[in-house]
């Protein structure tokens, strides 16, 4: 959840899935056999060859790159560089914080 | 920024945490923040006593009390916290790592004595977020109870991270250390897709547990 936490904190909770429509998986969408005819059986295509090209339409469309990566589009971690923060900077927690974001 | 071999972030001296937050006027009796916020302290006997009242007159409402309280409380908080950080660190507090910015929230929750505080955002992309508190000021005084005790950190919660999402969102404590658990747990969301788990919380349902109902039940 790091890379969560390198939002902006104004963009953190505004790309939240609130309303529950950017879930974490995909559902499993298996392609509708039905919707386009099977070749018709003739004399040289044998059975087993039929019963492939439906087995190979099932696995139209899945994800065989794997699952979507997190969007790190956004991530957004620059500092503030005006004076008055590089005057009063402190290292007395950097390792602290460079521990959690990292 | 320094740039040595080893790149440190470099960060801030905290706000909450600087030696001179609570400014004490011995004359005048008060306390207050370094932009004039007065602060009251309270013992916790004051607490236990302010919370015997309030049930007293309230009885069966008195969750829906503190809750109340807790919304208007957390939207006054986070109208200071965002601009007394702003100040402090010279950036928009939207514009804030949320690493940082949860740093400092907790670094308020533990300088004000309200407990240490941690955002869960595992569920974060299924529009869930938990929180969890420790030693908080109200399970704390409250001994052992049946509910939940934090009512009043419902509301705040809710009000606080409604205000940066900018949506009217509802939170329900799930874990409480008056009925035995180690911290007080906490769930945000849509009330319409949360709006179970008070039944689920009733049945002692662990808030693992409610969670992955949640997640996995469409909305």
């Amino acid at each position: 959840m790091s890379h969560l936490r390198r939002k902006s904190w104004g963009t953190l909770w505004a790309k939240a899935g609130w309303d529950g429509t950017a879930p974490v998986v995909e559902p499993l969408r298996i392609p509708n056999t039905t919707a386009a005819p099977l070749p018709q059986l003739t004399g040289h295509v044998r059975p087993r060859t039929l019963r492939m090209t439906a087995f190979g339409r099932l696995f139209v469309g899945l994800p065989w790159n794997g699952p979507p990566k997190p969007d790190n589009s956004e991530v957004n971690f620059d500092l503030p560089t005006s004076a008055a923060y590089e005057d009063s900077a402190q290292l007395n927690t950097a390792e602290t914080l460079h521990e959690m974001i990292s | 920024m320094s740039s040595t071999a080893t790149s440190y972030v470099r960060f801030m001296n905290g706000y909450y945490s600087r030696s001179d937050y609570f400014r004490a006027d011995v004359e005048k009796g008060t306390i207050r923040t370094p932009t004039g916020t007065r602060i009251c302290t309270l013992t916790d006997d004051f607490l236990r006593g302010f919370r015997s009242a309030v049930q007293f007159e309230c009885g069966k409402a008195t969750d829906r009390v503190f809750k109340s309280s807790g919304k208007r409380w957390g939207a006054s908080f986070v109208e200071r916290f965002d601009r007394e950080l702003t100040e402090h660190f010279g950036v928009p507090l939207q514009d804030m790592s949320a690493g940082i910015v949860e740093r400092c929230l907790d670094e308020a929750f533990r300088y004000h004595g309200w407990g240490a505080l941690s955002i869960d955002l595992r569920d974060y992309d299924s529009g869930f977020v938990s929180i969890e508190t420790r030693d908080g000021p109200m399970s704390s005084v409250v001994g052992t109870s049946d509910k939940p005790s934090d009512a009043l950190f419902t509301g705040f919660f809710a009000a606080v991270i409604s205000h940066y999402a900018k949506l009217e969102l509802d939170c329900i404590q799930t874990e409480c250390p008056t009925r035995g658990n180690e911290t007080s747990k906490f769930v945000i969301g849509l009330a319409d897709r949360i709006k179970e788990v008070p039944a689920w919380v009733k049945d002692r349902i662990p808030h693992t547990t409610i969670l992955r109902r949640l997640t996995t039940t469409k909305s």
